[in-house]
């Protein structure tokens, strides 16, 4: 009777496992295939037979009249288009002058074809028709026969364009000198920000932990707080600082000072992006370092110390060497993040400085060429994992581990600790005159111009173009959209988890896998994939998500699912599973031990997944710009729109409603776990 | 850490001893000088070393989680303290090997720590602290995290070492097994203050208070008074060191102070066995309801549980204030 026993399991198993195929797995396979789909004009010989298999579906005597009738050029330049066509289909290179007026043309065509033998000359009046049809009346056939006709086979008759498969899209960054030049920019942008960022992010991360700075919670806590922040907030506060209207270059040093002209010298270009990306990007590179150097045994260093060496040998020769798998971890993660970043480029370099994520975004929005998009995304993946493999060629040695320990109790020399703690409150004052900037924003009626205190911003949306982006109204759509994705998604990832560590399904690690998938591949795959996946499921129009506030939620939803899956199969591997069997034992079923046993230990992985995605789907843009519409809008993209057109005081006016709206979530999560506050924290 | 005053001798092996957070491994971060005193001071060599970094005071180290450098090999970890100091290469080889074989790790010298055994990383910490030739060597629990029998072995290995490079050494441990075994002096710390510091035999047999009684080899602590210089417990008279002052007192009686006797006066029903090998552990109940322990000699036949037994004391049990 075991399969009667297992049966509940498998089911559960079943539910948890379709939608991580349906909402992951399909739309990112979706983005792979469609970058090898290229549409394009037939060449000839397949617009010949297009036109053949069409002119076929009509009656004999249909047929023949309406041959003749199209076959009558109705100008020079039709007659002279359909000689040449004709010429080529006979196999003969038409001998003039192509690029002459039709005039000219006619004359030279018609010496050229009084001058064919004979044989080549049948050949020629036979297709001359069906190179006129071919050329110039493909529409009126195509509506002649569009009832014999599927809707793609019209479509393609019609335009004389098809799809097939190529390598095209991808080979594009080699061939277009326009998209090869924002490729350089892109890996270049990433290099430098990358090879800036980290040992920022490792020298703060070492004042932390070795007593570089009196205060390392609170650096540690002012570092971390750009995690939680809404969309292009470093690059507006940036611009509403150091931008051709900003408080230091525009204000300050042009009108107070009239050291400069705003209008010329300023922050945008190459720089600017690279401040933003550096500020944006040390928050992630600091949470690996700190934890790289948080874990080591600070005897380690003692004992170096106490053999002799100097506190720089020290850091040479024993802490460096064993933070190198950090290091590497946060380079690489740089280079991702600022090579699939979009809104710094656009907002701080405009088109000036293309990169590829930003031509991926035009390419989304202004000309719809999802294939493209699609190719360039899956790109935007290689060099990020060249990178990590040439990284973990170099120096390929065993993960070299101490133990964890507390850290080392010798204070550094001085001069670290001077440097260190100039370092921190550069970084630190950085990062909270951002804030400060925006707050500062969203209560000015007109940044840089007019300074007077103002509520209009947080009003109700007016009318005209793009009012209802206006206002934190569309604020709400924000919390609706993020308040139901985040217990779903906080529930399905702990039953994912469950199923996962307990029912042990054939397959349970590539479903772990698919889950962790959206949290390494860059949002913009994850946003295209859903509206490749979902603007006509299995071509059927009723089952279409796209346009609708569901794909919002389940973008959101199954984006950041992933943290609730690991603090869930966290728990669940340190709890052992005989409590389970106990249960079992004591005639428990499967719901009644999930819900008497086994929730009550995953409370604290549900809540911290809860809030991840609520926080991320209030903040998140990459994934979900493409899907916003008309009816459903989300406030992070109306921030990256408003910050777009230099509409800094709407755009900031949102983010500090989001910045309390994720504020009061957390608060609201700790004070669930209060107790348990513990208990959560330790599931990182 | 309150009120510590210890003086170790030259070639002297110390150790201190008592349960988590007494404050023994502070002590021996203080003498290393990885951690600053509030108050008070350090001195080496009669010199003031109080505000000495560690690698000015001379001494070696040995840390519980051996703390070796993980992308060093044995060898690079032994010499790094002279490569630091800038001996050359063939020095450093020479003494490497020397020390290697002083510790038995040869022809592990070119391994990863992670390659190898716990046992073998404390040798190489241990190796690694004495290659640069310390006037002192501090061990803190070097064995803590070994299983029981490599952990004899090493006890008396590194008690070997340090006897034939007559170095003098503090260690620090929780085992009081360990400490008694290998030190020639034992200081019984507990809540950061010292509790008694003598030889092991004195720390045993008599103990300054009923703490290191307790805390030190297993006993049974009665009720006592001094009368005439008799000690008087459980109602009989005890055998005594002579010039023993009056008054009440606590008795430290240890199994092997009591003999089976079937004219003995203290009486009582067995109530455990538990066999030792040589010996047999006998647990009574006393008439009086009072529980005690005595070893029996195993061969001389088994009492049951349930039988009584006569027992009387064969020498004087050491006696602890009140």
């Amino acid at each position: 009777m075991s399969w009667r026993r297992h049966l509940p399991g498998w089911l559960l198993a079943a539910l948890v496992a379709t939608p991580v195929l349906l909402f992951i797995l399909w739309p990112i396979a979706a983005v792979l295939a469609r970058g090898f789909v290229v549409a394009g004009p037939m060449p000839e010989w397949r617009l010949l037979a297009t036109t053949q298999q069409a002119l076929a579906l009509l009656p004999e005597d249909r047929r023949d009249a309406a041959l003749a009738r199209w076959s009558v050029p109705r100008n020079a330049q039709e007659e002279v288009e359909a000689l040449a066509t004709g010429f080529r289909l006979a196999g003969i290179t038409p001998p003039w002058d192509l690029a002459a007026p039709f005039e000219a043309q006619r004359a030279a065509a018609a010496l050229a074809r009084a001058a064919l033998p004979p044989e080549a000359e049948a050949r020629l009046a036979a297709l001359l028709p069906l190179a006129a049809v071919m050329r110039h009346r493909r529409v009126a056939l195509a509506f002649q026969v569009r009832d014999q006709l599927s809707p793609e086979a019209f479509e393609a008759l019609r335009t004389g364009e098809e799809w097939r498969i190529g390598l095209d899209h991808y080979l594009a960054p080699f061939d277009d000198p326009h998209l090869r030049r924002a490729a350089l920019n892109s890996l270049g942008f990433a290099l430098f920000a990358c090879l800036l960022t980290t040992p920022i992010a490792f020298a703060l991360a070492f004042a932390v932990n070795r007593g570089g700075v009196g205060w390392p919670g609170l650096l540690r806590a002012v570092t971390l707080l750009p995690l939680v922040a809404p969309p292009v907030l470093v690059a507006s506060a940036i611009i509403m600082l150091f931008g051709r209207r900003g408080l230091v270059t525009d204000t300050l040093l042009e009108k107070g000072l009239g050291l400069i002209d705003a209008d010329e010298t300023n922050i945008y270009g190459v720089a600017g992006v690279l401040l933003a990306q550096v500020l944006s990007f040390v928050p992630a590179a600091f949470i690996v370092l700190d934890n790289t150097l948080r874990r080591q045994d600070g005897r380690v260093e003692e004992a170096a110390g106490i053999l002799g060496a100097s506190r720089a040998r020290t850091f040479r020769e024993v802490t460096l060497p064993l933070a190198v798998p950090g290091l590497k971890r946060a380079l690489v993660l740089v280079f991702i993040l600022s090579l699939t970043d979009f809104g710094n480029p656009l907002l701080l370099a405009g088109r000036d400085v293309p990169v590829i994520a930003a031509i991926i975004y035009d390419e989304m929005t202004a000309f719809r060429n999802t294939s493209l998009a699609s190719a360039l995304c899956v790109l935007l993946l290689a060099p990020g994992l060249l990178l990590h493999l040439v990284l973990e060629r170099i120096g390929r040695r065993k993960r070299f581990d101490t133990g964890s320990g507390s850290a080392p109790e010798a204070a550094l020399p001085r001069g670290w600790r001077r440097g260190l703690a100039g370092l921190a409150l550069l970084v630190g004052g950085a990062i909270l005159a951002v804030y400060a900037t925006v707050i500062a924003g969203a209560f000015t009626v007109e940044w840089g111009i007019a300074w007077r205190p103002t509520l209009e911003h947080f009003a109700a949306a007016g009318t005209g173009y793009g009012s209802s982006e206006r206002g934190v109204a569309v604020v709400w759509d924000s919390l609706w959209v993020a308040g139901l994705a985040a217990p779903l998604g906080g529930a399905l990832g702990v039953a994912l988890a469950f199923v996962i560590e307990r029912i042990r399904p054939p397959g349970r690690e590539a479903l772990a896998f698919l889950a962790l998938l959206p949290a390494v591949l860059p949002g913009l795959i994850f946003g295209i994939g859903y509206i490749l996946a979902f603007n006509l499921p299995f071509g059927l129009e009723s089952l279409a998500l796209t346009g609708t506030g569901a794909v919002l939620v389940l973008n959101i939803l199954f984006g950041n699912m992933f943290v609730a899956v690991l603090a869930a199969r966290a728990s669940l591997a340190r709890m052992d599973p005989a409590i389970e069997e106990a249960a079992e034992g004591l005639g428990a079923g499967l719901a009644r031990r999930l819900v008497e046993v086994t929730l009550p230990l995953l409370r604290g992985a549900l809540l911290l997944g809860m809030l991840y995605v609520f926080v991320d789907g209030m903040t998140t843009l990459s994934s979900v710009i493409f899907l916003v519409s008309g009816d459903h809008k989300l406030a992070s993209v109306a921030i990256f729109n408003h910050a777009g057109s230099g509409d800094f005081g709407q755009a900031a006016a949102k983010s500090v409603v989001i910045l309390a709206a994720a504020g009061v979530a957390m608060a609201a999560i700790w004070r669930l776990e209060q107790g348990g506050g513990r208990r959560l924290m330790g599931l990182r | 850490m309150d009120g510590v005053d210890l003086s170790i001798a030259p070639g002297e092996f110390v150790t201190l001893l008592g349960a988590s957070g007494c404050g023994k491994t502070t002590l021996l971060r203080i003498a290393a000088g990885f951690t600053a005193p509030d108050a008070g001071r350090v001195a080496i060599d009669g010199a003031d070393a109080t505000n000495q970094p560690p690698a000015a005071r001379g001494m070696g180290f040995v840390f519980q989680s051996y703390a070796l450098f993980p992308t060093k090999s044995a060898a690079e970890n032994i010499g790094f303290a002279l490569r630091v100091a800038g001996r050359s290469r063939a020095e450093i080889a020479a003494r490497v090997r020397e020390v290697a074989a002083m510790v038995a790790i040869l022809p592990l010298l070119d391994r990863y720590p992670h390659e190898l055994s716990g046992g073998q990383q404390q040798r190489v910490a241990l190796a690694r602290a004495i290659a640069p030739a310390p006037r002192m060597l501090l061990l803190d629990e070097p064995l803590a995290a070994l299983d029981a029998r490599i952990r004899h072995r090493l006890r008396d290995e590194i008690r070997a070492l340090t006897d034939r490079l007559g170095m003098t050494s503090l260690y620090v441990t929780h085992d009081q097994e360990e400490a008694l075994a290998i030190s020639d002096r034992v200081v019984v710390m507990r809540d950061g203050r010292i509790e008694q510091a003598a030889a092991p035999a004195d720390l045993y047999l008599r103990p300054a208070t009923r703490f290191v009684a307790e805390f030190v080899g297993q006993a049974t602590l009665l009720e006592a008074r001094t009368v005439a210089g008799v000690p008087w417990a459980l109602g009989i008279a005890w055998p005594a060191e002579p010039g023993l002052a009056d008054g009440p007192c606590l008795m430290v009686l240890r199994p092997e102070d009591l003999a089976a006797d079937p004219d003995g006066p203290l009486r009582g029903t067995v109530e455990s066995i538990r066999f030792l090998g040589a010996m047999l552990r006998v647990g009574l109940v006393l008439g009086c309801g009072t529980r005690i322990a005595a070893d029996l000699p195993a061969r001389h036949g088994r009492p049951a549980p349930g039988d009584t037994l006569a027992l009387r004391p064969i020498a004087a049990p050491a006696l602890v204030p009140r």
